[in-house]
């Protein structure tokens, strides 16, 4: 969900940034130079190419910050560069800053280029907001990294797989009518005692291919073919028996 | 951190917004017309001319309407006549113009014409000229911030003081020796055509002396002739003198025109001898 995010993030930033500093320039480029072919500026003569170069860089510049995730190095080079190329686009745009007007015997020059600078003045402080943006997005960055590594081995215990389910008892056995244990104590007390707290399905698994039994009262091991435990002379249950 | 983030944002938004509306109100007024340099036109110089000295006023006026206050504004020009000669080089500073205001002066010089044609300078006084008007305006606009700087170039066609002049053999009499078939009186009937610019001068003063072989001395004699348009003078000379020629040959004139002085001969033509 959140890669799509960023991918439309960029589809659009590279949809809005080219209609800005390309398309839209070269229209008003246009507009100017056909309606008023007397004015000149230091970079007319090839203002298209240059609109083109510097918007195309403005507009992959600003595709690949907003392809990144905020407080990435990677977002905030790009947003850096993109600043620069808008910087470098806008001078180029007003000429430095000066214009020469020739309308018959008239001849004007128009030298705005300490506007020019304070205008460029005004958009690197963008940079401020990149920069701001990056540091305050570098912490939140960090600590969800620092919280996943906390979480990493809890998530590897909870991954394990899961128990494999007992299989259907085969046979009539008494004991596979109930979940319950089935014991027979030595002193002939018949029933049901309580459950004991459920084995690890994987040692219930090995349990099935064990060569031994084990005596529910004391806890020796047995033999298969033993019918009594010979430490507490407790009978084994019947379907012990092999 | 997103109210940091905001705040900041809104700090430059605030200070972009700023820096635009600095920007449009600078460079609205030019393109819009509020701000207007008007330089004279050819139609607008105005000339006179007085004891050798041409004085030229051409008008002008700046319409400061824009936001901020014009300063350092200063208009420089100068006059070259169509073979590079330099009549005038002046820089006026005007000074600063607060927004809403209009400044009318006019540019006002004045050059000696007299000067340059007693130094070979003929060519104005006997010929058409065109004086080349190189006008520059310069001022600084929005605190200093912006420069403007406008050049106006403009030719004023230059009307020759002197015209023509010569002497109309037509309605002249001169005697025929040595047969002296023409009477007296004896005459020579001197035009001359003057520029506009100098009406109301003192009449020209022509003075004209018959050129020939005589046994006596030269017959001279002179007249005055209005200024300004086409004017003529009847010299008249006096037949005793003329008698002891043997020939005529030619005429020699001396004419002062407005301070201008100038001499030459011209030969009497066949048919008139």
């Amino acid at each position: 969900m959140r890669d799509r995010t960023r991918v439309s993030d960029a589809t659009w930033t590279a949809f809005t940034e080219a209609l800005r500093f390309v398309v839209v320039p070269i229209v008003l480029v246009n507009l100017v130079t056909n309606n008023y072919p007397q004015l000149t500026t230091a970079f007319m003569p090839d203002i298209k190419t240059y609109i083109i170069f510097f918007g195309g860089m403005i507009t992959a510049a600003s595709t690949l910050e907003a392809s990144n995730k905020p407080g990435t190095w990677k977002r905030l080079l790009f947003g850096l560069t993109a600043l620069a190329f808008v910087c470098m686009w806008m001078f180029v745009i007003f000429g430095g800053g000066v214009a020469h007007f020739t309308y018959g015997p008239y001849f004007v020059r128009f030298d705005m280029s300490k506007i020019v600078y304070i205008m460029l003045f005004g958009i690197s402080l963008k940079g401020l907001l990149v920069v701001s943006t990056f540091s305050g997005n570098k912490h939140y960055l960090e600590e969800q990294e620092r919280k996943r590594k906390e979480e990493r081995p809890a998530r590897r215990v909870r991954a394990r797989p899961k128990p494999v389910p007992r299989g259907k008892p085969s046979g009539s056995a008494f004991s596979s009518m109930s979940k319950m244990a089935f014991e027979v104590s030595h002193d002939d007390t018949v029933g049901y005692a309580p459950a004991p707290p459920p084995p690890p399905p994987q040692s219930r698994s090995v349990q099935r291919t064990l060569a031994y039994k084990q005596c529910p009262i004391c806890g020796a091991r047995a033999s298969l073919k033993e019918t009594t435990c010979k430490r507490c002379g407790a009978w084994f249950s019947q379907d012990s028996f092999s | 951190m997103a109210a940091r983030i905001r705040l900041l944002q809104m700090a430059i938004a605030a200070v972009n917004i700023a820096i635009v509306a600095l920007a449009f109100t600078s460079i609205w007024p030019f393109p819009h017309g509020d701000f207007k340099v008007d330089l004279p036109s050819a139609s607008e110089v105005t000339w006179s001319y007085s004891d050798g000295i041409v004085h030229v006023t051409a008008p002008y006026s700046i319409d400061n309407g824009g936001f901020y206050d014009v300063s350092d504004l200063t208009l420089h020009y100068a006059v070259t006549n169509y073979s590079g000669y330099q009549l005038a080089d002046q820089t006026i500073p005007i000074g600063d113009i607060p927004a809403g205001q209009i400044t009318s002066s006019s540019i006002d010089f004045r050059f000696d014409l007299l000067r340059m044609f007693n130094d070979g300078a003929l060519g104005m006084v006997f010929s058409d000229d065109l004086l080349r008007f190189a006008v520059d305006v310069s001022c600084q606009y929005t605190m200093k911030l912006v420069k403007f700087e406008t050049s106006y170039q403009v030719s004023v066609p230059w009307d020759a003081l002197v015209l023509g002049y010569g002497i109309d053999w037509n309605q002249s009499n001169l005697p025929d020796p040595p047969a002296f078939h023409h009477v007296p009186p004896y005459y020579l009937v001197y035009w001359l055509s003057t520029s506009d610019l100098l009406s109301g001068l003192p009449p020209a003063q022509v003075s004209l002396t018959v050129v020939g072989t005589t046994s006596g001395p030269s017959a001279s004699s002179s007249t005055s002739i209005q200024l300004g348009g086409n004017y003529s003078g009847t010299v008249t000379f006096d037949p005793t003198l003329l008698v002891h020629y043997s020939s005529l040959d030619s005429i020699r004139y001396d004419v002062q025109v407005a301070g201008f002085r100038w001499s030459g001969t011209i030969p009497i033509p066949e048919w008139m001898r």
